[in-house]
């Protein structure tokens, strides 16, 4: 190859201090770039936790968010169903930041979806962005990664300064969760849990008050039911009583703790009863219940379980049970009713006399003195239209000696028969007497009496015809002889009648007889003598 | 055997392009710019597994962080590539799909595995097939500047939906990875002397 001239001759110069090795830094710097990303993805790789639900409605793999006051704290990474079928499983990652203290016992989570229940209306964000899974962090230390989802969101969150009560009743009528539970007025808490008791007797209703509220619940707080209306009809007039609109349409709660009460503030979740209605509730309870027995060898119909125990007219007590007994002695069957003598309400005025009387005895061994002294049950008629009836107590000093029956668990407190008792017994006795009469027998009589008035009647009739036929003739001659003699009498009484005039001349003449005699007397009477010396002449005077 | 410039002591300057002359020579510079002259680029292997190292460290992050971080009214969404590929792909754009699948993923991987071949078979003076390795170092050479189309368009969804409060569009750090992984497979592409390629044609078997 031949050497060409043109080419220009490469100098010799020295190359600068660069190292190659330089190039090195360029990965070096991207794997710690890519260690620094991974292990921070390591680290922020939060726990996995997995909830159940019940439905899976609106749950996304990938795209539904946790959220803790709209917070995103973590991301569903898979929804699926439990082996068995029933129920959702969704498996979601918790960011770690988030995770730490978060995740324990009572934390809870529920899937928002827009609703409306309790007056409101929540969540009508997620009907465009999508549902999320709320969630509530708990109070507990304990940790925990598999939940069970709450089909509702809760209504209060764990976060909110109050205390939470436990309500029991029969009946929740209107009650639901968000219902507004007031205090004097005030919207005070909601319920936020509505369950069926473990025994199905009776519903708990969970209600939290809120902070400043809560410590006006004592423990002798009375929670009632303040939905709908409450009409009520005594002597004071008709009462129509209600909280508000709202309470009428959604139902709602109200306590309130009684006038005079002193009572600490109750603890956290205390169990109060739940009212009817605000009467029921603040009626004085009592503290003291003792149990007694009465029989009774009448029917009881009209009585029933919760009628008053009354004594002299004051509700002393209560029937707590009404049941058929068998007496083997005089095979037949009594009535035993169980009763809750309230004897708080029997009190002695005088409260030293009170210390003394309790003091001494006991609680049975004061009704024995009491039943010594004529104390005893009675049956009686609240209302005779619809038969209502109570148990009244009372002093009957007349009544047959007895004494307290204390071989029961709960002492015999002797009976005598009620006062209707006593009058359908009277009436039962009239009626057994007039089942004697012979009613038959004076049936018969009263027929052949009937007869004989038929008869006699009947000569009567004929006598009556054969008196108008020859009776009435002679009669009217007679009676106008009668009329004529009238009218002879008439003519001889008439003022212008000869016999008048003559009878008034010999009037005229008996009155001047009459006075000639008066002036004769009056002269005797002056002057006796003369009957015996004569007239004196008229100047001779005395 | 055709003649190779440099076993002739011919170098070409890489600045200015002048035919040296440099036999004989420890450093040879250009006699006309002053620049030092090669006979290959100096440290082109190292320079290459360098960069090719780096893109394909990087190359995790960028597809496993969120490239695009979008947020609404309601709620907000960070996309990787390939949820974003995906979402394409359920929305039924499937062509777009492909495309970004393709540009985004499959481009950035095969060039890393292609230049990772093509320095494999240098340093180890394989005589396969020289054209073929030539042909695609040049399909990575020219194919390099389409992978960056995620990264494009993802820029320009950010500059257009600002509207804060109702919808923005802002880049994750997976861009910037995203983008890393494209610039260094371009800088290794460039720092891999093809010329390599051939050397080892010009000696002799087994030496």
């Amino acid at each position: 190859m031949a050497e060409r001239d043109d080419i220009a001759q490469a100098v010799e110069r020295e190359p600068g201090a660069r190292s190659l090795q330089l190039i090195w830094i360029v990965p070096i710097i991207a794997a710690l770039v890519g260690g620094f990303i991974a292990l921070k993805s390591v680290w922020e790789h939060g726990p996995t936790i997995t909830i159940r639900f019940l439905s899976g409605e609106g749950i996304e793999a990938g795209k539904t968010k946790i959220k803790h006051k709209a917070v995103d704290i973590g991301t569903v990474k898979s929804v699926g169903l439990t082996p068995d079928h029933k129920t959702v499983l969704v498996t979601a990652e918790i960011d770690r930041n988030a995770a730490a203290g978060f995740l324990v016992e009572d934390t809870r989570f529920w899937v928002v979806r827009p609703r409306i229940a309790g007056g409101q209306i929540s969540g009508l964000g997620t009907l465009l962005a999508g549902s999320y899974i709320g969630s509530d962090p708990g109070h507990s230390k304990t940790e925990k990664r598999d939940f069970a989802g709450l089909e509702t969101p809760p209504a209060i969150t764990s976060d909110l300064p109050g205390r939470q009560f436990r309500l029991r009743t029969d009946d929740l009528a209107a009650l639901d969760i968000g219902s507004p539970v007031y205090f004097r007025g005030i919207v005070a808490g909601r319920v936020v849990s509505t369950e069926i008791a473990g025994d199905g007797r009776s519903a708990e209703v969970g209600v939290f008050i809120h902070s400043p509220y809560d410590k006006f619940v004592t423990v002798d707080s009375r929670f009632w039911n303040a939905s709908g209306v409450d009409l009520s009809l005594d002597a004071t007039g008709v009462k129509l009583q209600t909280q508000s609109l709202a309470t009428l349409l959604l139902g709602g709660l109200a306590f309130e703790a009684p006038e005079e009460s002193a009572a600490a503030q109750a603890e956290s979740n205390t169990q109060f009863p739940l009212w009817n209605n605000r009467a029921d509730a603040m009626r004085n309870r009592e503290t003291v219940i003792e149990t007694y027995r009465l029989v009774f060898r009448q029917s009881v119909r009209g009585l029933a379980v919760g009628a008053p125990v009354d004594f002299r007219g004051v509700t002393v007590g209560e029937v707590r049970r009404i049941e058929l007994e068998f007496d083997p002695q005089t095979v037949n069957f009594v009535t035993g009713v169980t009763i809750h003598l309230w004897p708080e309400r029997l009190r002695a005025r005088n409260r030293a006399t009170q210390a003394q009387f309790e003091s001494k005895l006991t609680p049975a061994q004061r009704i024995q003195r009491f039943v010594a002294h004529g104390f005893r049950g009675q049956l009686r008629s609240a209302n005779l239209i619809t038969g209502q009836l109570y148990v009244a107590l009372d002093f009957f000093p007349k009544a047959a000696p007895a004494t307290l029956d204390t071989r029961h668990s709960a002492a015999e407190i002797p009976t005598i028969p009620g006062a209707l008792t006593e009058l359908e017994e009277s009436l039962g006795n009239i009626v057994k007497n007039l089942e004697k009469v012979p009613f038959d027998k004076l049936a018969a009589d009263l027929r052949r009496a009937l007869d004989t008035l038929d008869k006699t009647l009947k000569r009567a009739d004929t006598l009556m015809t054969q008196l108008s036929s020859d009776v009435a003739p002679e009669l009217r001659a007679t009676l106008e002889q009668a009329r004529k003699t009238l009218g002879s009498a008439q003519q001889v009484l008439s003022t212008d009648s000869p016999v008048q005039g003559d009878l008034r001349d010999t009037l005229q003449e008996v009155t001047r007889a009459a006075e000639q005699v008066r002036a004769l007397t009056d002269y005797l009477e002056r002057h006796p003598e003369s009957l015996i010396r004569g007239k004196r002449p008229a100047g001779d005077t005395q | 055997m055709t003649a190779i410039a440099a076993r002739e002591g011919l170098l070409l300057c890489d600045t200015c392009l002048l035919l040296n002359r440099a036999r004989g020579l420890a450093h040879p510079a250009c006699a006309r710019c002053g620049a030092h002259l090669h006979a290959r680029k100096p440290g082109s292997l190292m320079r290459t597994w360098a960069f090719l190292i780096s893109a394909a460290i990087l190359y995790i992050p960028a597809n496993v962080l969120p490239v695009i971080e979008s947020g609404s009214l309601f709620e907000s969404q960070s996309d990787t590539i390939l949820s974003g590929v995906f979402f394409l792909w359920k929305t039924g754009s499937w062509l777009l799909a492909a495309i970004v699948f393709t540009a985004s993923i499959v481009i950035p991987a095969a060039k890393i595995a292609s230049l990772a071949f093509l320095l494999v078979s240098a340093q180890a003076r394989s005589r396969w097939s020289p054209l073929w390795r030539a042909r695609i170092y040049r399909a990575t050479h020219y194919i390099g500047r389409w992978s960056m189309v995620d990264i494009y368009v993802g820029a320009t969804l950010v500059a257009l939906v600002q509207l804060k409060a109702f919808a923005s569009i802002v880049p994750g750090p997976g861009a910037v990875y995203f983008g890393s992984v494209v610039v260094l497979t371009m800088l290794a592409t460039h720092s891999f002397d093809p010329r390599l390629t051939w050397d080892s044609l010009g000696e002799p078997r087994g030496g």
